[in-house]
Order: structure tokens, then sequence, then C-alpha cells
């Protein structure tokens, strides 16, 4: 909605905050976004955000914990 | 121009607009959430602070933490169906630093083969705090501990890819790195030191030429040496 609002003014612009998880090569190459959560406040005012991030071997997935669970998302 | 091609453009323009606000809808719906994308390791615990580490595609240790400090317990994870097994030899070995331990990180090599963690401990009665590293052969038959300095860097070894050897880093003011010792769990004499040139960032990992990787705050990376 951004890019479209850039070009015609009268579409509204919703603000979304969100918290991304992105991964690149060494070299800063191959930037991309593996995926988002919501970036609001949780009821204790800091935001919930995905935490303790790691690689599973392989290299082909990733990990983390959100909401007091532990997740893998595969990183294509 | 005519009514019938006025009408014509007009319609054209507006099955356009359309046909842009259709796709910019359905590219935002498109767009990944990292929920959906992720699969649930399922658990019996929740895992809040619980510090964990993958020792193979299917498989990782949680530090599993009670509602004490003595029932902390390290615990083997099947993430294909969630099958729990507390690790009994380590748990028994260690149940004293395990009762202590805050939360953090534990760390494994690629090979699985150890696990590395931090003893919080306090010496003689009084309140300074001292903090040991330990390394444990994941079945418990070996075991090493040593010493933090004061100014350790709070973060995780990294595993250089040999599955013995593991890069601890020493600060001097956080977050300036100062030097790494290398550690090597199948010989302890064989510790070697890097200094460094103070860098501000975290060590996140070796590439394949066996050089550390350091973020730095800025988001930035710096390849520098981590051979002895």
């Amino acid at each position: 909605m951004g890019k479209l609002h850039r070009i015609i003014r009268w579409i509204p612009l919703r603000e979304e905050r969100v918290h991304s998880l992105w991964v690149s090569a060494l070299d800063g190459s191959k930037m991309r976004e593996v995926g988002h959560v919501p970036g609001h406040a949780t009821g204790n005012g800091y935001p919930n955000t995905p935490s303790n991030i790691q690689w599973l071997p392989g290299d082909k997935s990733l990990s983390y914990i959100y909401n007091n669970r532990l997740y893998v998302v595969p990183v294509d | 121009m005519t009514k019938r091609q006025l009408r014509s453009a007009v319609t054209c323009c507006a099955i356009l607009a359309i046909v842009v606000c259709a796709t910019a809808f359905v590219a935002s719906k498109l767009r990944a959430s990292l929920i959906d994308k992720s699969r649930l390791v399922p658990t019996a615990f929740t895992v809040e602070f619980s510090p964990y580490c993958w020792i193979s595609h299917n498989e990782v240790i949680i530090c599993r933490y009670g509602p004490t400090g003595a029932d902390n317990k390290f615990t083997h994870v099947d993430s294909s169906d969630g099958t729990s097994t507390p690790l009994d030899v380590l748990n028994q070995e260690f149940r004293g630093d395990l009762a202590r331990m805050e939360p953090g990180w534990i760390s494994a090599p690629p090979d699985g083969k150890w696990l590395v963690f931090m003893s919080p401990i306090r010496s003689g009665g009084t309140n300074h705090l001292r903090n040991d590293y330990i390394a444990a052969s994941l079945d418990g038959s070996h075991s090493l501990r040593w010493r933090a300095p004061e100014q350790f860097c709070h973060a995780a070894p990294i595993w250089k890819r040999d599955g013995h050897r593991c890069v601890e880093t020493v600060c001097g003011n956080l977050p300036y790195v100062q030097y790494l010792v290398i550690h090597d769990v199948e010989n302890v004499h064989k510790n070697t030191t890097v200094k460094l040139d103070s860098l501000a960032g975290d060590m996140v990992g070796t590439d394949s030429r066996g050089s550390g990787v350091f973020s730095f705050h800025a988001g930035s990376l710096y390849n520098g040496p981590t051979h002895g």
C-alpha cells in the first residue's frame, strides 16, 4: 500500500509497525525478508519480538522464541 | 473525442485502477507472516526464558526452567514430534550449577557432542560473583570447567566447525571485544589467545575458512582471524 500511496495520494497510508526477520549473504547480497510479526506493544508495554534466533544445523532454517514458544522457519 | 471513445477510456481507467488496487491488496496479504511460515516445535512446557541449542536438524537441547532452581533441567526434545527426554546424567552431575543458572545461553558444536553453559558462583560467602564455563559431553562421560574472566562478554562461545574448539570472547569495556580465547575441549592445554584491536560488536560465527564473523551494532560485519 505504501508504494501505491506514493503514486496515488488519495489512497490512504495505513501505518503498520512490524518486526521483520531478514537474512543475507555475508557480503550483504541476497538480502531478503524471512517474515514479520506485528510490532505493537503487549500488556507489559514492550513489543513481543522474536528472540533467541539461531540457525539450525545445515543453515537452511532458523529458529526463534515467540510468545513463549519455539518455532522453526525455513530460509529459502 | 466522441462520447463512445470517452466512455471506453473511462472504462479502461476504471478497470486499470481496480486491477492495481487488487494487486496491491493481494501483494500485502502475501507478504510473509513469520508465524504462518513457521513450524511450532511442540513442547510440553513453555520456553519463555529457556536457553536452547540445536544438536541436529531435528534435535534441540533446551534448558527447561522449573518453579525453583532445583527443577531446572537439560531436556532433549525431538522437534518432529515433541518427545522430551531429560538428560539425567548431566542433570544429576551439574544439579548445583543448573540450580544457579540464569537465563542466557547454552551452546553446542555442529556435531552436538558437547554442551557448554555458564554457572554463576558466589565465592566465599561474599557477594562477589564469579562465572564458570562448563563444557560437558552430552553423554556425561567428560567435562571440564574454566573460570570466566571478569570482563567476559556475556555471549555464548562460538564453535569452530571441527566440533572440539570453541571461541570465547573477552571484552574490555563493553561492547568492545579485546581478545578471543580458543578452548579445545579435547585438550585443555591447547588453549590459544588471539588479541584483537578492540572490536565493538558480537561474534556471531565463523565462516568456512575459520575466520570469525562479528556483527557491529550498526549492523555491519567484519571478518577477522580466529586462528591460533
